[in-house]
């Protein structure tokens, strides 16, 4: 008899069930729309022409973990099942959850709530490239002892050692490893700190790097059902620290020891660098030639100087070490029958099966897919380039390119830099944040906003985060280059404006829905009650339907649990009236109807005299206070003739 | 149930065994998960003659092989089990015993055409039951090594170790000697720094930039071998070789533990394509700086040439480097080794 897998694992206590672990298949970035055609699944992607998944699933079996739940969005639930299909025996119960019309991990993890798969603790593997090369037995017990201490001990964040390429901080307490500082999701090289962290003990952080792993207790799951604006754990994590004082839930950093290896990829520069990272074995016992089951037919050998082949099962031999590449070349993984001159020089590279290299070629730090062909005297360098492309000689590929599948690469557009290019227009609708536009035979891509598509954060910035979105279209995220105070409130305002939108064009306006939306948009900008009184009525004037008065008011009749929801109190209605000053200062057009939709709103009561009283007196425009002068003296009447019914209206 | 899928099922979990355990297992108990996978296999197959059993143990064997590299024990369980099927197949037909020494050359056509053709239902029962002796050989084939420590290790002897914690018939053969009332003195050479503190209390550990000023005063050093082969070289742990060079200049013997399972029957002619790598061994905050331009080789095994080697402890007896060639005759069929 094989002895049974479990018997190898004794270390685990019996009171405490195994962590689960929940491995997110895909990754929801736009930025990965180029390669979307070959691996419209990120957990596919080759990793020294291995699945990434692979990796994960490897480590995974060397930890405690039992169960894994593979979460795929519902148009890749078939790599999912394959997937299974090979893994299945590895682990007690491998499921699959198909989750329809996911848009971000956050849409994940609701998914799994609604279906009640989380039980307990688990292990959130939130991106298909996370590879780690220990059996996290410290990490987990560490975890374990941190949540019998105290419950509220909700999440446990693994970073390993490294200097990351981002540079981002973060604050740490360095006694009790507590997470006191975490950057901002559009600055993540700034920390705001204040001069009480550093009385507690608060060290700020440069050398770590995330690893995309999280040990989690059963209410971060349900921190995103809360928050269905939430898209990743960064966006928990914020709020976590934001609301220290509400929650009182607090998360921890835990620090792999320096002997302990762990990277994630998120980008096409983290992609490359851990396709590098893997050939020089960093992650051993995570390596190529022992990472693949996958498919029986694939063997790889490993040779000196980091070469990997992967060979035809059936002439795999214990003498076979014929293969030999030139001297220049090191750190590379090569597929099957791929054709390379002995003169072209590879270097922490990974080249698909078929591809041909011709003479005197370089190719430093890229990705090479399958059944390409490359010329004479190229020059590739920091490259991301697809299936079936073709390279003339002689030509020099701009750094941090990205080609897509089947392009045959025109000379003429070898000068511009971070080209992405294409073989076939984008479909925008699916991409909405990407543009294309066809030049020189091909389509070139690029990120409607400007950003870059290698890296995610240029200088700290990720302009818009790869968490923080797709639920927004372009339009809130177009005005957030500069940064600044005002910054968060503007984004408020641009969020609301458009659930606002989102609401008037669907049938059925659900108020509720839309009173959520808000104040999650305030959760996540963290503005204050004032700005989220003064912005949501700004934001509804600026709605198209308040061109004209009408307009204005037939919605304020149809939105009335809106309002009522927010300017209950004076202050917000001085703010509402506020916003209404702005407004009138900015649009001519609006002017003549103030003292009428003004009035209106007091006869739905939603203003109050108090409050409109109060306003009128602070009016600085001589005009705008010269046009309510006559409502103000209609109120100081009816104020004296009405006074019951306006302490029920109060009541209210 | 289909059969097929079963067994690629069973060699998947084989292989995920063997990938979930790190470090790795001992190789005794590779060789006895690989003996049990192969009397699965056989028993799931259920081949109709000798040569059907042969190409498809040599097709599992070669595919198991292929995902695992490092262990070279897959083929040699393979082989081993396809010559006792050949040796029962012989006997059942009342031909001569056969003769490992006179079996250097091919069987001549008659034999071969009878292996070919023989029924493996007739020699089912005795097939498992010698299937079943190979196992019981290779369990007990670590205290067989062991109880020849007090053959070869004497009293007032300095006994320079390599390996010590890693391996298990290491460890019971230095146990032996103590028990049996030995008077003797353990260096071991470590590789980790950690494993100065956990080292057992009847040795001394060193580092390995040590052991050039420890030889002198050694009497004896013992290795323990991964795999070895016809030609009396051996693979051993990375760290031997230097410290059998060093024992060579010195003149002291060196014995390197062997049990008949780690046998390889190929002649190897490049030990650089047995080369198995370990992990980049910088600390990873350096790999910020590092990644691509730094090549750090840490390779899993020396390969050690035959005159380096004094003997070659094995279960049965020891063995002068020379004569593994011969040894390789009692459990590998020449034919088997042709046709892999």
């Amino acid at each position: 008899m094989t002895p049974p897998s479990s018997a190898f694992k004794k270390g685990v206590k019996k009171e405490e069930p195994p962590l689960t672990a929940v491995v997110i298949l895909d990754a929801f970035d736009q930025r990965f729309a180029p390669i979307q055609e070959s691996y419209p699944c990120f957990g596919t992607f080759p990793i020294c022409n291995v699945p990434a998944i692979n990796f994960v699933l490897s480590w995974l079996m060397r930890t405690e973990v039992k169960n894994v739940m593979l979460v795929v969005s519902g148009l890749n639930a078939e790599h999912a099942e394959n997937v299974k299909k090979e893994w299945k025996l590895a682990f007690t119960e491998f499921t699959v959850v198909a989750c329809d019309a996911v848009t971000s991990v956050g849409d994940c993890m609701r998914e799994l709530v609604n279906r009640e798969l989380i039980t307990g603790d688990f292990m959130l593997i939130s991106n298909p490239t996370a590879v780690i090369n220990t059996n996290l037995v410290p990490q987990i017990q560490e975890f374990r002892k941190r949540r019998r201490e105290n419950a509220d001990n909700v999440m446990t964040l693994l970073y390993s050692n490294r200097e990351n390429p981002e540079r981002s901080l973060l604050g740490i307490n360095w006694e009790t490893n507590k997470l006191m500082l975490f950057p901002a999701a559009n600055s993540l090289n700034q920390l705001k700190a204040e001069k009480y962290h550093f009385y507690e003990g608060v060290d700020i952080r440069r050398d770590l790097t995330s690893t995309g792993i999280a040990f989690c207790s059963r209410l971060i799951a349900t921190q995103f059902s809360d928050n269905f604006d939430f898209t990743g754990i960064d966006d928990v994590v914020r709020e976590i620290l934001s609301k220290d004082d509400i929650l009182g839930m607090s998360v921890h950093i835990e620090v792999l020891p320096t002997k302990d290896r762990a990277f994630y990829a998120y980008d096409y520069e983290s992609l490359v660098l851990l396709n590098t990272l893997m050939l020089e074995r960093w992650f051993y016992p995570l390596v190529p030639e022992r990472a693949n089951f996958q498919d029986p037919t694939r063997f790889f050998t490993a040779n000196p100087r980091n070469l990997y082949l992967e060979e035809d099962g059936e002439e795999i031999c214990l003498k076979a070490n014929t293969w030999i590449l030139g001297d220049q070349c090191f750190n590379v993984s090569l597929g099957t029958k791929t054709k390379i001159s002995h003169l072209a020089q590879i270097r922490n590279s990974c080249i698909g099966s078929h591809t041909e290299i011709s003479k005197n070629s370089q190719i430093h730090q890229s990705i090479i897919g399958k059944n390409c062909r490359i010329g004479e005297n190229c020059r590739i360098e920091w490259a991301f380039i697809g299936d079936d492309v073709t390279i003339p000689d002689g030509t020099h590929v701009p750094k941090e390119a990205i080609i897509g599948n089947g392009v045959v690469f025109p000379k003429k557009l070898a000068g511009i830099p971070e080209l992405t290019l294409l073989n076939a227009a984008l479909n925008e609708e699916k991409f909405e944040k990407l543009s294309s536009e066809a030049r020189e035979g091909c389509h070139v891509a690029r990120f409607k906003h400007g950003g870059s598509f290698w890296r995610r954060a240029v200088n700290g910035k990720t302009i818009f985060g790869v968490d923080d979105e797709p639920s927004d279209s372009v339009g809130s995220t177009s005005g957030e280059d500069d940064d600044g105070i005002d910054d968060s409130t503007r984004q408020f305002h641009d969020e609301v404006f458009e659930s606002m939108e989102k609401t008037l064009e669907s049938n059925n306006q659900q108020m509720r829905n839309l009173i959520l939306e808000i104040n999650s948009s305030k959760l996540a900008c963290n503005v204050t009650m004032d700005d989220v009184a003064k912005n949501v009525f700004a934001a509804f004037l600026e709605l198209p339907n308040n061109e004209e008065l009408k307009g204005t008011q037939e919605l304020i009749v149809s939105w009335r649990d809106l309002f009522g929801n927010y300017y209950k109190t004076k202050r917000c209605q001085i703010h509402l009236l506020l916003a209404v000053e702005d407004r009138y200062n900015a649009v001519e057009g609006f002017r003549q109807r103030v003292p009428a939709l003004v009035h209106f709103m007091y006869n739905n009561d939603i203003l109050d005299e108090e409050g409109i009283l109060e306003w009128a007196e602070s009016i600085e425009t001589a005009t705008l206070k010269s046009s309510m002068q006559k409502i103000v003296d209609w109120l100081n009447q009816s104020e004296e003739e009405d006074e019951e019914e306006e302490e029920e209206s109060d009541e209210e | 149930m289909d059969s097929n899928t079963d067994i690629e099922d069973l060699k998947r979990e084989f292989i995920f065994s063997l990938r979930r355990k790190f470090p790795r297992d001992s190789s005794s108990s590779i060789a006895i998960m690989t003996v049990n996978l192969i009397r699965k296999i056989i028993f799931r197959e259920n081949p109709r003659t000798m040569a059907d059993l042969q190409r498809s143990l040599t097709s599992h064997c070669k595919r198991l092989h292929a995902s695992e590299r490092s262990e070279l024990i897959i083929i040699n369980i393979g082989l081993m089990i396809s010559k006792l099927a050949r040796d029962e197949v012989l006997q059942k037909r009342g031909g001569r015993e056969p003769e490992p020494l006179y079996s250097l050359w091919r069987d001549d056509d008659e034999t071969m055409e009878r292996l070919k053709n023989a029924d493996m239902k007739k020699i089912r029962k005795d097939l498992q039951a010698s299937i079943k002796e190979l196992s019981t050989e290779i369990e007990s084939s670590r205290d067989c090594i062991a109880s020849q420590s007090t053959e070869l290790l004497f009293n007032n002897d300095i006994v320079m170790v390599h390996s010590l914690a890693t391996s298990k018939t290491m460890h019971s053969f230095l146990t032996h000697a103590v028990k049996s009332g030995r008077k003797h003195r353990v260096i071991d050479v470590v590789d980790e720094e950690e494993h100065l503190e956990t080292a057992p209390d009847f040795v001394t550990p060193i580092e390995l930039f040590e052991v050039a000023s420890r030889m002198p005063e050694t009497s004896k050093v013992v290795l323990v071998a991964a795999a070895y082969f016809p030609d009396g070289s051996c693979l051993v742990p990375a760290g031997g070789h230097q410290i059998a060079l060093l024992a060579k200049r010195h003149c002291v013997p060196v014995y390197v533990l062997a049990p008949f399972y780690k046998l390889c029957p190929f002649f190897m002619t490049d030990p650089a394509s047995l080369h198995s790598f370990r992990s980049n061994t910088l600390p990873f905050d350096m790999s910020a700086n590092s990644a691509g331009h730094v090549d750090c080789l840490h390779p899993a095994f020396d390969a050690l040439q035959s005159d380096l080697v004094t003997l070659f402890v094995s279960n049965t007896s020891c063995i002068i480097p020379s004569h593994v060639n011969r040894l390789k005759e009692d459990y590998y069929h020449s034919q088997d080794i042709a046709d892999f």
